[in-house]
């Protein structure tokens, strides 16, 4: 439990008080005082309710299990982590609010958390104002600069370089797009553009064939479920494979549309977003088998850590088919690579743990070896090609060691101008 | 334009059509006859889809049979809310509105608390036909052949049965309907429960090709109510042909450009530029704001103007 | 014109002390959170007024709000960089969310729309902005320098070479005449200037909106409210009464936008939401209509309720030990709690219908009015007393708790 329940006594004392307004938020808050206590505060910010919590479930998983491990195996510095949580609820307004709370109020050591992209840059200029240590432990869609912000997720070119290339050689030169209406739709696509007509790469890959586009990019809200026009436009299009960049709840229909259409079978599909809220999970096989995607974690990933991983998540969560996904690894990802950094530094203050972070820490997880780019604050992963098979898990195809976040990589240097603060895109 | 992409356009826009009927028909029963605005609507379709899903995956039921529950189901709700919480409102138009808006969040919620947020989908088995170079799905002839079948059914209950007769009685003059021996109250509330059925069939039908999902109900409540309110006091004419306008204007809209605005920023490809129209955005937008032009122009909605014509 | 009468003395004392004591009294935190309550009690007011007031019940507050929120952003991403300050933002917020609701009540007023379709109509025209800043996530939607940004909200794209790099809505920042540089009003550990912009604004708003009600214009709203056609019959053009109101109270619903946009520093399309403008019928239900307080204090009691509940019950953990029954009954608690902001919101709704017409603030300074002398010689010496010791043991870094 995070917080003493204030008593009813007090409740009314206070509300006498305060002639019943406004003014008991804080008065009503019990606090214990951080000097003296052998634990250390750590924040995080997820979204357990409300539509966007098919991501966050996984990643608060992720969260109080990397938390507890490392609580299990003595804590860091001798001190315990005391995990902190405020439900944002789906709405990016709590996102600012609760990340103030969490910085002048609990006074966290750091904040991990932020699903969408939107809740990201809504309270970084909080991170900003308050110089506060912060990770970002999801995909996205690349370019974030920023001194306080480390990034554990995947980016464009790490997963699109791969899927370029796979698509190019197996299904053909001719690609339709279908992207979620956001920043994250449009700036993939910005990447997928580029990607897409240099054969693979950020620049044009000696050898490799180029890929062109058919029809127009189709941006659909993140609302909509109904794709009857979006399918008929992709028929008249005729292309060889079909990106999709769709997110959220409304968008799985898409894929059972498609499928319904007797689509499945005549055009593939590949996707950098497939998968991560479980889709192949919630869809039946029959609707997306053979969907490619590229992640740099499936718990079908066999290693030690991995095995580990799956065996004490199932147990955490009672249930021996619980599935980790993408989302929850990382999350993982992100308080270990925290960790490793304070342990590294010896100290839980930002600037010492931002120093140890930006000498390059490497290690083995259940993804596979990891590595932090001092420069960029991004992480270079082992990247994995799987195809959804008609278990509704994957087959991992193919795993390409050692892929930069490029398209961030080549803009942002954060060890020669550390006083950057800002998100950068393709123009 | 070739032969085959015209036959997907009208198929198009009879699919439009056959949603907005599906959703406003019995949304339009209760605020045609009761005056009732129901925002809770939207979540008697919602439970709907639920009964579906939780028949077919829970129960093991086929899924002919959970939709058959469903309106059963959401009638039995509608009746119970009529009973409970709207019976103490009548004449109280505004608090009604309130009151039916709590149960729309209430039901959300208990909703996310029994099934979770996540979307869940019912698959089915219906396959697909050819036209020209387009597959269409047979499904949503389906659909529409279901959503004339529910009209024409709420057309002969109200025509030529005691019921509708005793109903129409009702919601003409309440005081000499119940000075002439017709219990009134029961009247509205069988009414009611069976525009909550109504929704209820909706949300049953369309659940096999949307996302079933607790806050689907939010998505088509607008709709619902711009079709209805633009349709009029005629029920059923009202209903019919405000969703055809609506929906012929949302399919054109959906489908076709029709300008371009240049702008500065730095578009891939270049140049950069809003396409007004062309998407489903533009559709729904197309439909508001024609329905809020329409209403300037005629307050009492198409049938109205039509009655006031005769 | 009326004297104030002892117990409103008594309350705004009671109510206002404390309320400038709160950035000395507490953590930084407080005060954040209290001005987005009072932010969204404004808002609450703006619907308070025209509701309570004039009996028109608009779902459409929340476009004012958001219009006025990305207006102000929209200027002020633009400006920022070139004056160093926000006036013209904030003038051109303003004007946007008054001529919004001026266009909207002049269709609605002037078509004679009735009550219930006039809520369907402003539910419509949110929703409308909801999808249409919803869709704007594309790099063509861009007004100068400020992208809409869609679903992420709207931020301002600066120029380099190669690439784009964005910057965020500006605070409300003064440079008048007289000043040697430019003052932005922030909320943080240095200072809470931010948080006395918006209690100013707040004061100044009501007291301004309390002379409204009272004038000739209240009076006559008030009476439309009543009987429509017997005020029309007396002469009035009761069209124009209903417009002037409408578009007075979009105007402080927008300046609320505004101050919103300029306190989280950014804007997105959640603020047309349905949910949004749900919970801001939620805190007028709740806080009670009559009184143009009511929306302030539903603001803070379901805006403190939410977080709450969202700060605490959801990580509770279930002990391993605990038998079937009790997991169950513990899960199903647990659920039940996590989606309490829509259960409460929606009990809320059908209860006050129900049962508690007038709401909790009436009742509230009835209790207050009748048992003033105890407010005198209790209540406000204790208000004193306890802020005097929060503000001691805070300035002395002693607070316990």
């Amino acid at each position: 439990m995070a917080r003493q329940r204030p008593n009813r006594r007090d409740f009314l004392r206070t509300a006498a008080v305060a002639g019943g307004v406004s003014v008991f938020p804080a008065v009503l808050r019990h606090r214990p005082s951080w000097a003296a206590a052998n634990t250390v505060p750590v924040g995080s910010l997820l979204d357990k309710t409300g539509g966007i919590n098919i991501y966050g479930l996984p990643a608060i998983a992720g969260t109080e299990y990397a938390v507890a491990e490392i609580n299990a195996k003595g804590g860091l510095l001798g001190k315990q982590l005391e995990l902190i949580q405020y439900d944002t609820q789906s709405d990016i307004a709590n996102f600012p609010k609760f990340a103030k709370k969490l910085i002048l109020e609990d006074q966290v050591a750091v904040i991990h958390g932020g699903i969408t992209s939107a809740s990201r840059e809504s309270f970084r200029p909080v991170i900003d104002e308050y110089k506060q240590l912060y990770f970002y432990n999801i995909i996205y869609e690349g370019g974030v600069c920023d001194k306080y912000v480390f990034v554990t997720g995947e980016t464009p070119s790490q997963q699109m370089g791969p899927l370029a290339k796979y698509a190019l050689k197996k299904y053909g030169t001719k690609a339709y797009t279908v992207a979620a209406d956001y920043n994250f739709g449009h700036i993939s696509w910005k990447w997928w553009d580029i990607f897409w007509r240099n054969g693979g790469g950020l620049e044009p890959v000696a050898g490799a064939k180029r890929g062109q586009h058919v029809g127009k990019v189709e941006f659909i809200p993140l609302d909509v479920t109904d794709f009857n026009a979006t399918i008929n436009r992709i028929q008249e299009a005729k292309p060889d494979v079909l990106m999709s960049f769709l997110v959220g709840g409304a968008h799985i229909n898409f894929y059972r549309q498609f499928a319904a259409a007797g689509l499945k079978n005549k055009i593939p599909i590949i996707s950098t977003t497939f998968g991560f809220g479980n889709e192949h999970i919630v869809l039946d096989a029959k609707e997306v088998e053979g969907l490619v995607a590229c992640y740099p974690y499936f718990d079908e990933l066999d290693n030690a850590q991995n095995r580990a991983l799956k065996a004490g998540m199932k147990k955490k969560m009672g249930n021996p088919s619980y599935y980790i996904g993408d989302a929850g690894a990382e999350s993982y990802n992100g308080w270990h690579f925290w960790a490793k950094g304070v342990q590294k530094a010896g100290s839980f203050e930002r600037e010492p743990v931002t120093k140890a972070l930006e000498s390059g820490i490497e290690w083995d997880s259940p993804m596979g070896r990891v590595k932090m780019d001092p420069a960029s604050h991004h992480t270079i992963f082992t990247m994995h090609l799987a195809a959804v098979n008609s278990k509704r898990g994957w087959n991992v195809l193919e795993s390409f060691p050692n892929i930069p976040p490029t398209e961030t990589m080549q803009l942002c240097d954060l060890i020669k101008n550390p006083n950057q603060h800002t998100q950068y895109q393709p123009k | 334009m070739s032969l085959d992409t015209a036959v997907i356009m009208v198929l198009e826009i009879l699919n439009s059509i056959t949603i907005l009927v599906l959703l406003a028909l019995g949304l339009a029963l209760i605020f045609g006859m009761m005056r009732i605005v129901n925002l809770a609507q939207g979540e008697f379709f919602t439970v709907g889809a639920f009964t579906v899903l939780a028949s077919t995956r829970y129960a093991h039921l086929p899924l002919w049979l959970g939709m058959l529950l469903a309106p059963l189901v959401v009638a039995g709700l509608g009746i119970a809310i009529e009973r409970a919480i709207i019976r103490r409102l009548y004449g109280r138009p505004l608090d009604v509105m309130l009151a039916t808006w709590g149960v729309s969040l209430l039901l959300i919620g208990l909703i996310t608390v029994t099934f979770g947020a996540v979307t869940q989908g019912i698959p089915f088995a219906l396959g697909n036909f050819s036209v020209g170079r387009y597959q269409y799905p047979e499904y949503r002839i389906v659909m529409t052949t279901v959503a004339a079948g529910l009209m024409l059914s709420v057309y002969l209950l109200f025509r030529y049965t005691a019921f509708g007769r005793r109903a129409r009685a009702t919601i003409a003059n309440p005081d000499m309907a119940s000075a002439a021996g017709i219990n009134t109250p029961r009247m509205f509330m069988l009414t009611f429960g069976l525009g909550a059925g109504l929704a209820g069939a909706a949300g049953a039908i369309m659940a096999p090709i949307v996302g079933v999902v607790p806050t689907m109900g939010v998505l088509y409540i607008a709709r619902a109510f711009i079709t209805v309110v633009v349709g009029g006091p005629i029920v059923l004419l009202g209903t019919l042909s405000s969703a055809s306008a609506l929906g012929l204007i949302e399919a054109l809209i959906s489908r076709f450009p029709l300008f371009t605005i240049a702008t500065a920023g730095h578009c891939t490809p270049p140049p950069c530029e809003i396409s007004i129209g062309g998407s489903a955005f533009f559709g729904q937008i197309a439909l508001l704001i024609f329905a809020i032009l329409l209403l300037r122009l005629l307050p009492q909605g198409i049938s109205g103007f039509w009655r006031q014509r005769q | 014109m009326r004297r104030v009468s002892s117990a409103e003395l008594l309350s705004a004392l009671v109510l206002l002390l404390p309320l400038l004591a709160v950035p000395w009294a507490f953590k930084p935190y407080t005060a954040n959170v209290l001005a987005v309550y009072m932010i969204y009690g404004l808002l609450a007011m703006s619907l308070g007024l025209i509701w309570g007031g004039a009996g028109i019940m608009s779902f459409g507050q929340t476009a004012f709000f958001g219009i006025g929120a990305y207006a102000y952003g929209a200027i002020g991403l633009n400006l920022i960089n070139r004056t160093q300050q926000t006036h013209t933002a904030l003038l051109g917020g303003l004007a946007a969310a008054a001529l919004l609701a001026a266009i909207v009540g002049y269709f609605m007023f002037y078509g004679r729309i009735s009550d219930v379709y006039a809520s369907i109509i402003t539910m419509a025209l949110t929703l409308v902005l909801f999808a249409f800043a919803v869709s704007t996530g594309g790099d063509e939607w861009v007004i100068g320098v400020a992208r809409l940004g869609g679903f992420n909200g709207m931020f301002g794209q600066g120029e380099s070479s190669q690439n784009i790099a964005n910057f965020q809505i500006p605070p409300v920042t003064l440079w008048l005449p007289g000043m040697t540089e430019p003052f932005a009003f922030k909320i943080n550990r240095e200072s809470a200037a931010g948080y006395y912009l918006v209690l100013g604004v707040s004061v100044a708003v009501y007291v301004l909106t309390r002379a409204l009600v009272r004038s000739r214009l209240g009076r006559v709203a008030v009476a439309i409210r009543e009987n429509e056609p017997r005020v029309a019959s007396l002469g009035y053009d009761t069209r124009f009464y209903k417009f002037a109101l409408f578009t007075i109270a979009g105007a402080i619903a927008g300046l609320a936008g505004m101050l919103f946009a300029a306190w989280g520093r950014f804007v997105n399309p959640d603020r047309f939401g349905l949910a949004f403008a749900a919970s801001t019928v939620v805190y007028v239900q709740l806080g009670g209509r009559a009184s143009l307080l009511g929306g302030f204090v539903g603001a803070a009691i379901i805006g403190h309720l939410t977080s709450y509940l969202a700060e605490v019950v959801p990580f509770a953990t279930i002990p391993p030990d605990a038998g079937p029954w009790i997991t169950f009954l513990m899960e199903a608690g647990r659920r039940i709690v996590r989606e309490a902001p829509l259960l409460v919101q929606g009990a809320v709704l059908v209860g006050v219908v129900l049962v508690l017409k007038d709401g909790v603030t009436p009742p509230l300074f009835r209790v207050l009015a009748r048992h003033r002398r105890w407010g005198w010689w209790l209540l406000l010496p204790a208000v004193l007393v306890y802020f005097g010791h929060r503000v001691a043991c805070q300035q002395a870094d002693l607070c316990v708790f």
